[in-house]
């Protein structure tokens, strides 16, 4: 190998991992300019970015929503397929109108709104007693009505993964105890059930059992969340195994103690 | 597992997994909607992984994910086979993406500081493989985290402070107290390395 080689095998690793400093940027491309078609600059540049880009692999996947890639394909606009997004109420009723199928968030949303009252007071009262520090604002059919409760040491995560609707769990670090409530989660079929699990040091310990009611879940759970760094839930046999006999619907990482 | 056969096995994983990423995208270029579902199941679990941790939030690492799978699915010629293979091109759309949104925020300093003890050894951390393999490449996940477990700690902690914190090089340089130049020398050995491990390619 050439020695200015060296260096722009440097500088190119470097690049790979998106972390040069303007001065060396420039010193790159001034160095690229100066080699023309260089093909070992080339083949260089490739392999470096193919190591960069197989790093990612060793993190723990995360769940995505697979109607992201429903929305995508059937030419949704960026912000359309987004889950959470902040909406204008303009923005949804044109949403509204380019959604023939119903399956955004933002239709589901709109088409939701009697029920998500109901589901918002329940959440409302099993947070309170979980003393997880909640705003909520809602405007449906009546003034805004605003409830707090003052707590902030306790913590609210909410699930992510493939299946439609929302899992929010509410606990107290170091406290026992933990509050899961949802809503808009598809009924997990005959004969089966959702099973939370916490999983510590790799191991996944049961947490319970539920079974939602028009989609709708509150459930206590009596256990320390302690050490738990994810949650996890799957749809388990209603006997409620003592392992886990399916790949997960859900999860939520904790933040550390 | 021996440095060799980890080469061997890696190569096997990786090249395997090329070659039907390649045909996918041509697929993908006539509008095959199942092609783009099966890539998208692939790695859109890791991609949000990966923007995740360097963003730190979750709606904007899903945000980065579907721009990135939003223009593949409008755009597969984007992606060039003779400049890589399509997982790491993904990851690095998705990679460049978070670090530009967090160096946009300016919230890398604060962040930096209350970060780069806690998370090191998270990649190679793992606390629920029995439940997540499922989701997305678990026969890439085995392999990288197995390169990266034969590097050495020095060589490894740069690595991720800039791949996973998103750290500039000064930057790393500040966290660890060591000397940029020794941040320069300590990443293109530790990529050296990776890329053997990863691709059996001699230097």
């Amino acid at each position: 190998m050439m020695p200015d080689h060296e260096r722009i095998e440097e500088l190119l690793a470097g690049q790979a991992l998106d972390g040069l400093d303007a001065g060396d940027e420039r010193e790159l491309r001034a160095a690229r300019e100066a080699h023309g078609e260089c093909g070992e600059c080339a083949r260089l540049e490739r392999e470096l970015r193919e190591v960069a880009g197989l790093l990612a692999f060793s993190l723990t996947p995360a769940p995505v929503d697979r109607a992201i890639a429903d929305r995508i394909t059937r030419g949704g606009d960026a912000a359309s397929a987004l889950p959470d997004a902040p909406v204008s109420g303009d923005e949804l009723a044109a949403r509204r109108a380019r959604t023939t199928r119903g399956s955004g968030r933002g239709a589901r949303r709109s088409a939701g709104d009697g029920r998500r009252s109901q589901v918002w007071t329940a959440i409302v009262g099993v947070a309170a007693v979980a003393a997880a520090a909640i705003v909520l604002t809602t405007t449906v059919g009546r003034p805004p009505v605003q409830v707090t409760s003052a707590d902030v040491a306790g913590r609210v995560v909410r699930f992510d993964g493939g299946v439609d609707g929302s899992l929010t769990m509410a606990y107290t670090p170091g406290e026992r105890g933990a509050v899961f409530w949802g809503h808009g989660l598809p009924d997990p079929g005959e004969g089966r059930t959702y099973e939370i699990w916490m999983i510590d040091d790799g191991t996944p310990v049961p947490g319970g059992c539920t079974t939602p009611v028009d989609g709708r879940i509150a459930l206590f759970v009596p256990a320390e969340i302690g050490t738990t760094e994810l949650m996890a839930v799957t749809v388990e046999p209603t006997e409620c195994p003592s392992e886990p006999t399916t790949d997960p619907v859900l999860t939520a990482e904790l933040e550390p103690l | 597992m021996p440095t060799a056969l980890l080469e061997i096995r890696a190569v096997e994983i990786l090249s395997g997994a090329d070659a039907q990423d390649q045909d996918l995208v041509a697929r993908l270029r006539a509008s095959d909607e199942e092609a783009f579902r099966t890539l998208f199941d692939r790695y859109a679990p890791t991609a949000k992984a990966l923007a995740q941790r360097i963003v730190r939030q979750t709606h904007l690492a899903e945000e980065i994910v579907q721009e990135v799978f939003l223009a593949l699915w409008r755009s597969p010629d984007g992606y060039d086979g003779t400049r890589g293979s399509v997982r790491s091109w993904l990851m690095g759309r998705v990679h460049h993406r978070a670090v530009d949104a967090v160096r946009r925020e300016e919230a890398h300093r604060r962040r930096a500081d209350s970060l780069a003890a806690e998370t090191r050894d998270e990649p190679a951390a793992d606390h629920a493989d029995a439940v997540v393999d499922a989701l997305g490449a678990p026969a890439e996940r085995r392999v990288v985290r197995a390169a990266l477990d034969e590097l050495p700690v020095e060589q490894r902690e740069v690595l991720e402070l800039m791949y996973f914190d998103g750290l500039t090089q000064t930057q790393v340089a500040k966290t660890t107290g060591l000397p940029l130049g020794t941040v320069k020398s300590r990443t293109l050995l530790g990529m050296r390395r990776m890329r053997v491990s990863l691709g059996g390619w001699e230097r």
